[in-house]
């Protein structure tokens, strides 16, 4: 299935607040914001797919003004039963690649940035409570993809993720556990995590910085050749 | 431009790169009591690294077909 900024669909909940927002922020600077949670799935997958937020964020320059303005609207939470959720980039973790696979709108002068699905899919793996593992059987049951093949490929490229995490962090859940209970539930198989997932991926980062261990050696041995 | 006397910052990239000439001129059989004691000191120093010599390695051969593809070109 092809995501395209076309198809897009503004008339969802979540579409229908992001245009109110984008026609009611200054026009004379271009806000850029990305959304991401589980809005770009009702925008781009199935319009009924509940949310009670949208999760995006901003360039650190506009952040506060936009904070600001979101609460000054009564878009901000605990204001509306579907409030925007002005968060912090770092909120949003998922693929080293995902900003190559958004896709970009502009609205009313303003630049929408929406994560793709499949990277929105990591990034609630992160954490897979029921309501995460509901998007992951939305997705595949609305598109059929990603399929087992294409996700192992996919979550390579997160192999960060996969790192252990601060203490403080631990709320966030455990991505490896995590990734083991996701493959029961939607393809009823165990998946051994680093041997499919983690140690392809740094395989593949560490090709191009292998040199010969022996170059020092050499050196070091180095003689005068016969005369 | 560096000014003279100036201590340089990239002295582990100039000494690799003539590590790694060092090694192109033993491949070659070339090799001069100079080079077989300046490779030994360098085989010592933690500067130089084999990350560096390798690319040095693979710069100057790159070089070098490149040239010889301008060459035969204009032939």
């Amino acid at each position: 299935m092809e995501y395209e900024a076309k198809k897009i669909d503004w008339n969802a909940n979540a579409g229908r607040q992001l245009d109110a927002l984008a026609r009611a922020l200054p026009p004379h600077s271009q806000f850029d914001i990305t959304v991401f949670g589980s809005a770009p799935l009702q925008l781009m997958i199935e319009r009924t797919f509940l949310s009670e937020d949208i999760d995006l964020y901003s360039p650190e320059e506009h952040r506060e003004f936009l904070e600001k303005f979101v609460a000054e609207k009564g878009w901000a939470k605990g204001q509306s039963d579907f409030y925007i959720q002005v968060c912090d980039p770092k909120a949003f973790r998922s693929t080293s690649d995902w900003r190559d696979r958004a896709i970009e709108a502009e609205r009313h002068g303003h630049l929408f940035r929406f994560v793709h699905p499949w990277d929105v899919l990591v990034s609630k793996l992160q954490r897979l409570e029921e309501k995460d593992l509901e998007a992951f059987k939305l997705v595949i049951a609305k598109t059929g993809h990603p399929t087992e093949a294409e996700f192992i490929n996919h979550l390579r490229s997160a192999v960060d993720l996969y790192r252990p995490k601060f203490d403080e962090e631990t709320a966030r859940g455990d991505m490896l556990m995590n990734t083991k209970i996701l493959w029961k539930e939607l393809w009823n198989k165990e998946i051994d995590v680093r041997a499919a997932i983690i140690r392809p991926a740094l395989d593949r980062s560490r090709h191009d910085y292998e040199p010969d261990p022996n170059l020092k050696t050499r050196l070091a041995n180095l003689k005068l050749p016969p005369k | 431009m560096l000014k003279k006397g100036e201590p340089r910052l990239d002295t582990c990239w100039r000494k690799s790169r003539i590590a790694a000439r060092i090694l192109l001129r033993e491949e070659a059989g070339k090799l001069t009591p100079r080079d077989v004691a300046l490779g030994r000191k360098f085989a010592f120093d933690k500067g130089v690294t084999p990350r560096l010599i390798d690319q040095a390695i693979h710069g100057i051969r790159g070089k070098k077909n490149r040239l010889e593809r301008e060459r035969r070109a204009a032939a």
